[in-house]
């Protein structure tokens, strides 16, 4: 589904990501993991598309498109959805109008009508329930004045009326408190199916309770230096990252 | 022939025993047209204009098809072609005993008390060469008169149409309203013009509100690319009385607003709120002023843009708290966005303060559309354009829906859509 080959990306003559190689194929869910400033968020924003990013080197396919080609709106309107470390706020566009907009959007893409003003209605509604997300949230400017945990929860909320084919999730877990944490879970595991693959960006193994990772990679410097089960999370969490780190210099030495 | 030349001819032609137009056609011969000297026209002059061979039109030698797009909104309608009122296109629903609403003409013919004590004894002639011109010769355009304590269901709806279709064009356009002491009334102005040849109209609006009266007003600029507006309002509240002001310029190759306020009685409070959009080389230059002359007022301004392309956009906001003017609130701000490097806005605040308990801010501000907010529109799949009008839309929100008339506002932000 997703194949990423040797990626460079950098900001202003600044290497972030170093040569990124992963596989995802459908049904599948992998965990990023790494320390602060691996460029997780990077990786990302480049694979939505963001253009201050500059890509130098590599290639991804996306079900077998030339995803760093498209648009970031093509690229998600192919099915791509990124859940942001840090939600926008807009003052003035009411989260409501977006969202009917953005499905709107999708569906002329894929060659279908806009959905009637009822079927969107009860269409958002039964995704809200899906999340649990509170009704006065969505009559509110997208994401202006939510707290912390309401803006992990709108995103999840978006992915729920998005149905893409694959969710990358950065940190959506930090900020929640612990019913929102399993709630937002419980809300991937039943998107989950065949079909879709989720990348879940994290830095507590407590998420990866509630989602079961099929690998689990660990970012450092702009690099996938490890990769494996469920089983390294579980490590890391022990461990720290001094290990990995250790690993890699004595292999450089 | 240039206008100017024109205008002379025509004043020495037709003489006038009016000692009004005497005078004013005495100050606009004396002072000419402003250039770039003067401090107010620094950024552009109607001089160039001026040396143009427009020709001075007024009436229309033709039934023309009006734009109707706003006529779904239920109004005391008046439609004025080149300042000729067109009756066809016109209507009155208020059934007010004492509610006049004709034109300019007829007010002068048939209510000349009325139309004597209020025509020209607000808008400055002294040193507004322009204003001298427009007071120069019999005015056409727009009289309404309310009563005092009248409740007026229906706005007041005046289109104004200026031709330019088989030649340039030169007009000049008038409007008094005169607002009882207790009535209540909304005012929608829409500014048009037909033909792709240049034209400019020269506009004065007088309106005189008494205690206690409570006005909203929205003035639309859409006049075609070629066509160049110069539009003077001058606006006088008395005591304790409520105005809400909206200045929208949607197009036109130049539009020149002087919006004056003078708060003469106290806890008059006006809100001044304006939204321009500038693209290709237009230019809109809005200058206000407000004279804070008695204690206890209130203005609120508000002017924002959205500039494109080579476009300029000038805002002037002059606001004066006169020495007796104690417990003045005075709120000031102007916000740009612009959406090409080539677009240019001077932004000045001016403020004159003398008296000593006073509030008074201001601000001005330029930015672009903010790039993380299009990219997180964009990543949910909306086209690059759609997220566009959708910022801009937002931006604008806070103008637009301080307008009470959501046809109106749903007008503007289609505008948005298809212009922006
Ligand atoms: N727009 C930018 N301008 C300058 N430097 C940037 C920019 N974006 C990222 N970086 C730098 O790139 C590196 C990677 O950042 P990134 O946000 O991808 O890290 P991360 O792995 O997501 O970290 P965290 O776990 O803290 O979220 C950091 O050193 C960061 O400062
Ligand atoms: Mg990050």
């Amino acid at each position: 589904m997703l194949s990423i080959e040797n990626l460079h990306a950098g900001i202003e003559g600044k290497n972030i990501l170093n040569g990124i190689n992963l596989n995802i194929r459908p049904g599948e869910v992998h965990a990023i993991m790494g320390p602060n400033g691996a460029g997780k968020s990077t990786l990302s924003s480049v694979l939505a598309g963001k253009n201050e990013y500059t890509v130098s080197q590599g290639s991804v396919y996306f079900d077998g498109k030339d995803l760093l080609e498209m648009s970031p709106e093509d690229r998600a309107r192919e099915g791509l959805f990124l859940a942001f470390q840090y939600p926008v706020e807009i003052p003035g566009v009411s989260n409501t109008n977006f969202l009917k907009t953005a499905v709107n959007e999708q569906r002329k893409y894929r060659g279908l009508p806009p959905m009637e003003a009822t079927d969107f209605l009860k269409f958002m509604r039964e995704k809200m329930d899906f999340v649990e997300m509170d009704k006065s949230l969505t009559s509110r400017s997208l994401n202006e004045g939510f707290s912390g945990g309401e803006k992990k929860r709108n995103e999840i909320f978006q992915m729920a009326m998005l149905a893409p084919k694959l969710a990358i999730l950065d940190e959506t877990d930090s900020g929640l408190d612990i019913d929102a944490l399993r709630l937002v879970s419980n809300g991937v595991n039943k998107l989950r199916s065949k079909e879709n693959a989720f990348v879940v960006i994290t830095h507590y193994q407590r998420l990866l309770d509630y989602i079961v990772p099929d690998f689990v990679h660990v970012l450092y410097k702009g690099r996938i230096v490890k990769s494996g089960t469920a089983e390294l999370a579980k490590e890391l969490e022990q461990k720290g990252y001094d290990w990995i780190k250790a690993e890699l210099e004595t292999q450089n030495a | 022939m240039s206008l100017l030349h024109q205008i002379k001819e025509k004043a020495a032609g037709q003489a006038t025993s009016n000692e009004l137009q005497q005078h004013a056609r005495a100050v606009f011969l004396s002072n000419g047209i402003p250039t770039r000297k003067n401090e107010e026209w620094k950024y552009f002059s109607f001089k160039p204009t001026f040396d143009h061979d427009l020709t001075w039109v007024d009436g229309a030698n033709q039934q023309l098809p009006i734009n109707t797009q706003l006529h779904n909104i239920k109004a005391n309608r008046l439609v004025f072609v080149n300042g000729q009122l067109d009756i066809q296109y016109s209507e009155i629903l208020d059934q007010i005993p004492g509610l006049i609403v004709c034109s300019m003409e007829e007010a002068s013919a048939l209510h000349g008390a009325i139309f004597t004590q209020h025509f020209g004894k607000y808008a400055s002639i002294e040193n507004e060469s322009l204003n001298a011109l427009n007071t120069a010769f019999d005015p056409q355009g727009s009289f309404v008169y309310i009563p005092k304590g009248a409740v007026c269901e229906y706005p007041f709806f005046i289109q104004h149409v200026t031709t330019s279709i088989d030649y340039a064009s030169f007009s000049q356009l008038r409007n008094l309203w005169i607002i009882g002491a207790n009535a209540s009334a909304s005012f929608i102005e829409s500014y048009e013009s037909i033909g792709s040849n240049k034209c400019l109209t020269n506009v004065v609006s007088e309106i005189a509100i008494a205690e206690n009266a409570q006005v909203n007003s929205y003035k639309l600029q859409q006049q075609q690319a070629v066509a160049q507006l110069n539009h003077y309002t001058q606006i006088n509240q008395s005591a304790h009385s409520n105005v809400k002001q909206i200045t929208v310029s949607m197009c036109g190759e130049i539009v020149r607003n002087n919006l004056h306020f003078k708060l003469n009685g106290p806890a008059a409070d006006c809100m001044l709120h304006g939204l321009y959009f500038t693209d290709k080389k237009r230019l809109v230059d809005n200058h206000t002023r407000v004279d804070h002359v008695s204690p206890h007022c209130t203005s609120d301004e508000k002017y924002k843009g959205i500039l494109t392309d080579e476009s300029t956009a000038v805002f002037n906001g002059k606001i004066q708290v006169h020495l007796d003017a104690q417990k003045t609130a005075a709120y000031q701000r102007n916000q740009n966005i612009l959406l090409s490097d080539k677009a240019t806005i001077n932004t000045k605040p001016q403020l004159e303060i003398f008296a000593d308990d006073v509030k008074c801010t201001h601000g001005a501000t330029i930015g672009r559309l903010d790039e993380k907010s299009l990219f997180y529109l964009r990543s949910r799949g909306i086209p690059e354009a759609v997220a566009k009008s959708m910022l801009l839309k937002a931006y604008a929100k806070d103008i637009t829906d301080a307008i009470d008339e959501p046809s109106l506002t749903l007008f503007i932000e289609q505008f948005i859509e298809a212009n922006i």
